[in-house]
């Protein structure tokens, strides 16, 4: 079966690079495709001379034509060279990527993790305990959490706990001089404005998973045998149950880099959202380029991974070719 | 980026466009408790805070001043909590919107320029009530006919402790010159003797500018500009060793622009970008026991009502970027000072003469007389705006007090409009997204104009497209603050003379290209007022565009702080912030 994984590995990898040069062709043309000129950014009512723009386009390369800039920047990428933002100091993409990308993980990760650890157990209550009180306060409650824009659900923790109670922090910004005690504090607001919609979402799954399963013939067939109904439930039925949830959680993992945009913003968290969102309005193609690319990897990796996840939670699951 | 740009609401927009108009959604707002409670009753601005400063001489006036009196007076003025100022403190400023760069040479939005004057300083300064020129680097300078010759300040120094000298200051106005560095700024140089030729390519050296010592500069004219000595707020002088040779343009990979040395009160520390700027007190500032804060950090809060949040909970100490829709919110924190600075000039619509029908006058002055700017300044400005008087922003000397705010009439709009001739149907008025009171203006403008049966195309699009539609000239009626003068009048000469570089509504007019022209030549400030008088005139009454409102800012700092004067310079209460300080 290893051989089987490895050649499997290798072969989505293969496939992989013209998917990821299809990708930089496709964002090179959307990208320039757009109105607006990102020389125009430089520039306010009272100083936008057409010299000036002229000159400043030149400098950028810009007046070269597209297939040319493309070519050049495919040569610089081979190169492992993401080139330089316009605006944003002039910094590399890359180091633009790396200061901010591990923020955004953290976020991320600490927000799909709260959520799943609160998501599974709820889901399966719901679930086993049908149609009960329990399950109808998780509906609604899921509901309600799926139907309330996070980004209101921020802006309302944010002026109840630090407004009104100054409990917490209003800004994640500045966490990096709080001491290490002190962290969570700039954490929890936004991880938590991340996370209830997103508990709402996988509890949702999780019951219609586990309903599903627990229909099934061979649940009745292990209780036949006699096994206790925490056997049942966690060895048999989550079990089958944690394929779809997979699914979705991949699906939401590769979403990350794309960034919790309007999240980051709303609590300064210094992460790629924040990034991407002005690069956007700028027309700051290299770090627009150099983002989606980075998001466009990171979707090919978390695809690979759910695979591979597939065959440890279901042995049916095989790469190898029959 | 001065705008309200508001990027995070722009998705509460989006989301709730169908079910809620905005006002509609603001209101909601407000009674959850969102936006604080009565967000719609209105104060207008007390008296003492939008105090307009009254005329003064203007640039070019042969003067010679001591450093240290120039600003103290004015700063101290307006202490108004008690307390002497003393060294220590810090202050986290809330930005909407990030700085593009900080290279000094190519530098040009307010954020940017803030910065760089705080790192680098400005050879000349400007007095932040007139608006007149003060010093800066430069100590003083005299004025010969067209020679001009700077005293640089005795002990100006790099933070990094070695001395700020003429060449430096003649090495960064040939860098802004220089054509590879495609400065901003180059334009506002070309009157000294042989730029032009230099900016070209086809001379080694700028004639006019000349180091007479370490410490004079000499800068001889083409010819009289009446503008030169307030562009000289457009030097802010680099190290001439560490730069020569180098790029200098906004591509620049040269460490020095990722952490420069400047001569300003403040000092490089990090850049975050999107995140922290930060900056400390530099150790070598010329000005005796300045600045009195230890660092400043420029923090950037894309979300407007996050930034009101961060206020209120105390989060940062202060903001130019809060909207008016949370005055009364903040108003009521008991920790925070609310100003409305003076006003800059005004935003409205900029036709483009080039339209056959928008080049006839009574079309122009019907969108004039179809607007009733008291009522858009209540309903939309949260009556802290008011409609607009003009081209030139009110604070400014050369400002005519006479003028009065176009006369709200929808009957003779009618009339206009019906000598004109139908309209055609596809004229497309623009405003740029997230700049929630322009957007507002323009459906402002479309409902008054289907009153007198006049049905615009109204565009809301993406800031970079209005500005790149607009210097191509490919729009019906853009923004009118494309032209316009908040601090120098002598603007109004490359956006209204025939062949001014910046004329984007093609106006021409003989009269005022020669009146213009002698304004910008005028040394004499009571002669260039009575010019820019005239000149104003003939342009409300020709209307090449409509200035119609005046947008209010809110100018936000917390009580404990002290030592800073409302303005419409860069920066607003910070634009000196060395002089800022902690007072309890």
């Amino acid at each position: 079966m290893t051989t089987g994984i490895v050649a499997y590995l290798i072969r989505r990898l293969v496939a992989a690079v013209p998917l990821l040069l299809g990708l930089t062709l496709l964002l090179f043309v959307l990208v320039h495709l757009a109105p607006g000129d990102p020389v125009a950014a430089f520039v306010s009512e009272q100083s936008a001379s057409p010299e000036f723009i002229e000159q400043a386009r030149k400098n950028f390369g810009l007046d070269k034509p597209l297939p040319v800039q493309y070519v050049i920047y495919l040569s610089h990428l081979l190169h492992g060279d993401l080139g330089r933002a316009y605006g944003f100091g002039g910094k590399p993409v890359l180091v633009l990527i790396k200061e901010r990308v591990t923020a955004t993980l953290v976020l991320q990760a600490l927000a799909i993790t709260l959520a799943l650890l609160c998501a599974i157990p709820l889901g399966i209550i719901s679930a086993v305990r049908q149609y009960s009180v329990l399950d109808h306060t998780a509906t609604v409650g899921a509901f309600i959490g799926l139907a309330l824009p996070n980004f209101w659900l921020a802006l309302l923790l944010q002026f109840y706990l630090s407004v009104k109670l100054g409990w917490l922090p209003a800004l994640s910004a500045g966490q990096a001089q709080a001491p290490l005690a002190e962290r969570w504090k700039f954490v929890l607001m936004p991880v938590l404005a991340l996370a209830l919609p997103l508990i709402a979402y996988f509890t949702r799954f999780v019951r219609s998973a586990m309903l599903e399963v627990l229909r099934q013939d061979y649940l009745t067939t292990a209780r036949a045998k006699g096994l206790s109904e925490r056997v049942v439930l966690w060895r048999h039925a989550l079990r089958n149950a944690l394929i779809p949830l997979i699914t979705v959680t991949g699906l939401q993992v590769a979403h990350i880099v794309g960034g919790a945009v309007i999240i980051e913003q709303i609590f300064a968290w210094p992460g790629l959202g924040n990034l991407t969102y002005e690069a956007i309005t700028r027309r700051d193609y290299p770090v627009i380029l150099g983002v989606t690319l980075l998001a466009g990897v990171f979707v090919v990796v978390v695809n690979i991974v759910v695979d591979l996840l597939y065959v440890l939670v279901d042995p049916r699951v095989t790469f190898d070719r029959a | 980026m001065t705008e309200w740009g508001e990027p995070g609401q722009d998705w509460i927009w989006v989301f709730l466009h169908q079910q809620l108009g905005r006002r509609a959604f603001l209101r909601r707002a407000a009674e959850l408790g969102l936006s604080g409670p009565a967000l719609l009753a209105v104060l207008a601005a007390c008296a003492g805070e939008t105090k307009t400063p009254t005329t003064g001489p203007g640039a070019g006036t042969p003067l010679v001043a001591s450093p240290t009196s120039a600003g103290t007076s004015v700063a101290t003025k307006q202490a108004t909590p008690a307390g002497q100022p003393k060294q220590g403190g810090q202050i986290i400023i809330g930005t909407l919107g990030e700085a593009q760069t900080i290279n000094p040479f190519v530098s040009n939005e307010s954020e940017g320029n803030w910065r760089v004057k705080m790192l680098f300083d400005q050879f000349v300064r400007l007095k932040l009530d007139t608006l007149e020129p003060k010093p800066g680097l430069a100590k003083s300078w005299q004025r010969d006919n067209l020679t001009y010759t700077f005293q640089l300040q005795d002990n100006a120094k790099f933070s990094d402790g070695s001395d700020l000298t003429a060449d430096d200051v003649a090495f960064t106005i040939k860098g802004i010159l220089a054509k590879a560095t495609a400065s901003p700024r180059q334009s506002r140089f070309l009157s000294i003797q042989g730029a032009k030729a230099y900016a070209a390519g086809s001379a080694d050296d700028v004639a006019g500018i000349k180091v007479l010592d370490p410490k004079r500069l000499q800068i001889t004219l083409e010819q009289p500009d009446a503008s030169f000595l307030i562009n000289l707020r457009y030097v802010s002088p680099v190290p001439k060793r560490l730069l020569e040779g180098k790029d200098l343009s906004a591509k620049s990979q040269d460490p020095f622009f990722q952490k420069p040395i400047g001569a300003g009160p403040f000092k490089f520390v990090s850049w975050t970008v999107g995140g922290d700027f930060v900056a400390e007190r530099n150790p070598y500032y010329y000005e005796q026991g300045l600045p009195y804060l230890d660092r400043f950090t420029h923090r950037v809060i894309a979300d407007a009502q996050s930034l009101a949040n961060a206020l209120l909970s105390g989060d940062i100490d202060g903001s130019l970027y809060p909207t008016p829709a949370t005055y009364q919110q903040l108003k009521n924190n008991a920790n925070l000072t609310v100003i409305v600075p003076p006003f800059t000039q005004p935003d409205g619509w900029l036709f483009n003469l080039k339209h056959p029908y928008l080049s006839k006058k009574e079309v122009r002055q019907a969108v004039a007389y179809a607007l009733d700017m008291n009522q858009f300044a209540n309903d939309s400005l949260y009556g802290l705006g008011k409609p607009g008087r003009g081209p030139i922003a009110p604070s400014n000397w050369a400002f005519d007090d006479s003028i009065q705010p176009w006369p709200y009439d929808l009957d003779k709009a009618k009339q206009l409009l019906q000598q004109a001739g139908p309209p055609p149907s596809d004229i497309e008025f623009l405003a740029n997204k997230g700049n929630i009171p322009r957007e507002d203006f323009l459906t402002y403008t479309q409902q008054q104009l289907e009153k007198i049966g006049w049905k615009i195309k109204a565009s809301v699009i993406e800031w970079t497209v209005l500005v790149t539609r607009t210097i191509n000239k490919n729009f019906d009626v853009s923004q009118a603050t494309f032209v316009g003068a908040t601090i120098d009048p002598g603007d109004l000469a490359i956006q209204f003379m025939t062949n001014g570089s910046q004329n984007y509504t093609s106006y021409s007019n003989p009269q005022l290209d020669t009146l213009l022209d002698q304004a910008r030549k005028e040394l004499d400030t009571q002669k260039a007022k009575d010019l820019y008088k005239q000149i104003q005139r003939i342009l409300l009454d020709d209307l090449p565009a409509y200035w119609a409102w005046y947008r209010p800012f809110l100018h936000v700092i917390k009580k404990q702080f002290a030592g800073y004067v409302p303005t419409v310079e860069t920066g607003g209460i910070f634009a000196e912030l060395e002089r800022v300080y902690v007072a309890k």
